[in-house]
């Protein structure tokens, strides 16, 4: 049975008519403390000027201290330990830095002198290094800050391999992200879903900073666990779904609300948001006819073949179910996670399936990239680890890659990555 | 940088040791989550006070479900229900149950309801934990050991609750540095970590622990028995001291009988005192007291200007306020005046442990100044239904 497909305005209330582009000014504002684009802080080798500007600064402020406590330039003992999560790397750079920057205040070291002893240590605050510099029976501390910031967590593994490019992060939740190449202009814009407003950066990977434009979406009371969605902009403009919430954008950010607003689930398949809850009711297909009615179901994922087209979905019990054109199931999947993407890297030809790990939001998290073969899931490579829950993955429109949501139980930030198949052996 | 990923993962992986099979990520809908609390709240009036610091805790963690707004000194108020939940029945210091506010301004819980028992003694709720009769119950930290040994699910907060020990101001022996910094020296904080709290705690040493300052590594924790005696025999008169110790708090009891026995290895006369919760106001009787200081906040200078607001007229310690922001620097600075003072001697950092049982998901132990996150938790095994129920 085909389920009827609702016209999308015929129930819907606008609730929400606001103006999109409001001048960046306001919202700028509120984003600049805690917005920002994730910048690889792994440090390169074997120079100061190799480390980020800011371990630069915070190093040059710590040597200064060092130098104003001991008062005039002497031989030191410099000792340098890790208390926090800094790497060895980053450690032994960070020792170089210091030792170089203490050089340049005149300092020599070597065994026998002056001791001073650093300790790289962490706090809520951020990193915190504190210098004890030993003057006879008294122990002067001296200590600096900075903030933490996401590290380059590009990572390969063997073939095929998971990539995941962290593109952005900031402290309040979102539910999903947009990076598109703005047809009319040179430039490219990054879109962040949040639970109430969408915000528009201009920039490039990497370096989203100028606010460009927004605006609130107005959401009835609904699930702590909401869903939100970005679609590929149709003739520049980008949909928007929040739970039953639909909104459009440019001209102008324009909303509507519907009990049984449908969402986008594959190309050309729709399914009903179910009010007030996190997951999906009733499936639709255009061109199509699905027998009978689908379970509830989290997230869905189709396959499309030469013959027709395969779907998982991954439903209220826990179980990822595969379905053709029946809602009678012909496999059934456990121990998956409830987010998952179909992605078809260029190299295989093949159609492989993102799936997340089990667990909660508490613990950490994972991708296993699984090949569905007589409809068995054959996993295929190493998981790609995440540093906290995966909050929510949709496959991108080149169905080449994933855009997966996560928050880093590290940091506390909230973070957008791209994760793609990389066909290099 | 793997060992302390490890750590950190094997940190918040801690109450989840026990946890079954997973078989999901997102929330469920549905159930009902039983909770047992050990304080009898009477009202849940956000101005109802106590002379039960326990019972206002408790009350606050209510609250904090009906209410949505939170006041500047962390209590909650609001008009009914406009929290996660509303009230269905409330038998005052008994019982109460909580439904799923529909409207909640940040989304449904995902339980149906909750159900919570009053007044409920800590060995009846480990009891229930283990029988499974609970879902979510507070276990003292000196019985989690046990609890665990019992094969209770443990959560175990980050260590936020600072238990030191305070000289009063105005006590004519112990306005005697020597004296205070004797005893300070005499303490073994090890021994209190390994043995009372069966190692679930952490010596401490400056007024903020590590995760939150960055510094305490600073601080010394050692005992010094030596310097002890040295600075004991300078001391005329051999003065007897008093310790007091909250006559409610068993924790503060062991606490207390232990330092007498350090104090007495090292020739320092003290005697420990319960400090009765009620009746009437009357002079310290005592020369030294232990006290309990929970961080409101997980940032260090929020968390440090509360507990000098509350030392301070006590102690008679600087409470001046911190710049604002403070670097590191200000913040250690303070620190090691107090510490340096011996007004006040920091002796262990204690974590908040609660026992779950098997079904609860999503639950995160709540850190300074957070609560229950009970509108975020879900019940596996008691979801909604998910349509048709055969399998291929």
């Amino acid at each position: 049975m085909r389920p009827s497909r609702q016209l999308l305005l015929s129930h819907c209330a606008i609730v929400v008519l606001l103006l999109a582009v409001f001048s960046g000014a306001t919202l700028a504002q509120d984003s600049s403390h805690t917005n920002q684009p994730a910048q690889p802080e792994q440090a390169a080798p074997l120079a100061q000027a190799q480390l980020p500007a800011k371990w630069n600064d915070a190093v040059r402020a710590l040597a200064e201290k060092i130098a104003g406590a001991t008062g005039s330039p002497r031989r030191i003992s410099l000792d340098v330990r890790n208390i926090s999560s800094l790497d060895s790397s980053a450690t032994s750079l960070i020792r170089q830095a210091i030792q170089s920057e203490l050089a340049a205040n005149g300092f020599k070291s070597g065994a026998g002198g002056l001791r001073v002893r650093v300790t790289l240590s962490e706090g809520t605050d951020g990193y915190i290094w504190v210098a004890e510099i030993e003057q006879g029976d008294a122990v002067q501390v001296a200590a600096v800050s900075l903030s933490r910031s996401t590290n380059s967590d590009t990572s390969l593994h063997a073939a095929p391999v998971l990539q995941k490019r962290t593109v952005w992060e900031q402290a309040d939740p979102f539910l999903d992200f947009l990076e598109r190449q703005m047809m009319t202009i040179p430039i490219s814009v990054f879109t962040v879903l949040e639970r109430d407003r969408v915000a528009m950066y201009e920039g490039s990977t990497g370096h989203w900073g100028h606010f460009s434009g927004g605006g609130f979406i107005s959401i009835s009371p609904g699930s702590r666990d909401i869903r939100g969605r970005l679609t590929a902009p149709i003739n520049g403009k980008i949909k928007m779904f929040v739970a039953t919430t639909m909104c459009a954008n440019p001209p102008f950010l324009y909303c509507v609300d519907s009990p049984g607003q449908e969402w986008p689930v594959g190309d050309g398949w729709e399914s009903h948001y179910a009010p007030g809850r996190n997951y999906f009711t009733g499936l639709s297909a255009k061109w199509v006819t699905i027998d009978g009615g689908v379970r509830p179901f989290f997230t869905l994922s189709r396959m499309e073949y030469d013959h027709g087209s395969d779907w998982i979905q991954t439903e209220l019990d826990g179980m990822a179910r595969l379905y053709s054109f029946s809602t009678k199931p012909r496999a059934a999947f456990s121990g998956w996670g409830d987010d998952l993407a179909s992605v078809k890297p260029g190299c295989g030809g093949s159609w492989h399936v993102l799936v997340t790990g089990t667990g909660d939001w508490t613990q950490v998290d994972y991708i296993q990239l699984y090949e569905i073969n007589n409809e068995r899931p054959m996993p295929i490579g190493q998981r790609l680890e995440f540093s906290g829950p995966i909050l929510s993955m949709w496959t991108s429109d080149d169905k080449k890659s994933a855009r997966v949501v996560s928050k880093n139980l590290q940091t506390g930030m909230y973070e957008a990555s791209i994760v793609s198949v990389s066909c290099s052996d | 940088m793997k060992l302390r990923l490890c750590l950190f993962l094997a940190a918040i992986s801690l109450a989840l040791a026990t946890v079954p099979a997973e078989t999901a990520r997102r929330p469920r809908y549905g159930g009902v989550l039983r909770v047992e609390i050990g304080p009898a709240v009477s009202s849940l009036e956000p101005t109802t006070g106590s002379a039960n610091p326990e019972e206002n805790a408790a009350r606050e963690q209510l609250d904090s479900l009906l209410f949505d707004h939170r006041n500047p000194d962390g209590t909650f108020s609001g008009v009914a229900s406009s929290g996660p939940f509303q009230i269905a029945e409330w038998e005052p210091g008994k019982h109460a149950t909580l439904t799923a506010n529909e409207n909640a301004l940040g989304g449904r819980p995902f339980v149906d309801s909750i159900q919570i028992q009053m007044g409920r003694a800590a060995r009846d709720m480990l009891l229930d934990l283990e029988l499974g009769k609970t879902d979510l119950a507070e276990i003292p930290v000196e019985q989690a050991r046990r609890a665990v040994d019992r094969g209770v699910r443990v959560s175990m907060s980050q260590p936020d609750e600072l238990l030191a020990l305070v000289f009063p101001a105005g006590r004519a022996i112990t306005d005697d540095a020597r004296v205070r910094e004797a005893l300070a020296a005499a303490i073994d904080r090890a021994s209190i970590v390994n043995f009372i709290l069966q190692k679930n705690g952490e010596a401490a040493g400056g007024l903020l622990p590590q995760w939150s300052s960055g510094t305490a590594f600073l601080f010394s924790t050692a005992a010094d028995a030596a310097r002890a005696k040295e600075l004991w025999a300078q001391i005329t008169g051999s003065p007897k001291l008093v310790l007091g110790y909250d006559s409610g708090d068993p924790l503060e009891q062991s606490v207390a009988e232990r330092i007498v026995v350090n104090a007495r290895e090292t020739g320092i006369s003290l005697m420990a005192q319960a400090i009765p919760r009620a009746g009437p106001a009357t002079p310290a009787a005592f020369d030294a007291r232990l006290m309990r200081l929970r961080m409101p906040s997980p940032l260090p200078r929020a968390a440090l200007m509360n507990f000098l607001e509350t030392l301070g007229p006590l102690a008679k310690i600087d409470a001046s306020p911190l710049p604002d922001p403070a670097s590191p620097q200000d913040i250690y600075d303070r620190e090691r005046a107090v510490v340096s003072s011996y007004r006040v001697a920091p002796l262990v950092w204690l974590p908040q442990v609660h026992g779950l049982s098997v079904r609860v998901r999503n639950w995160k132990a709540p850190g300074p100044g957070e609560t229950w996150p009970l509108a975020d938790v879900w019940l596996e095994g008691a979801a909604e239904t998910s349509g048709e129920k055969e399998k291929p």
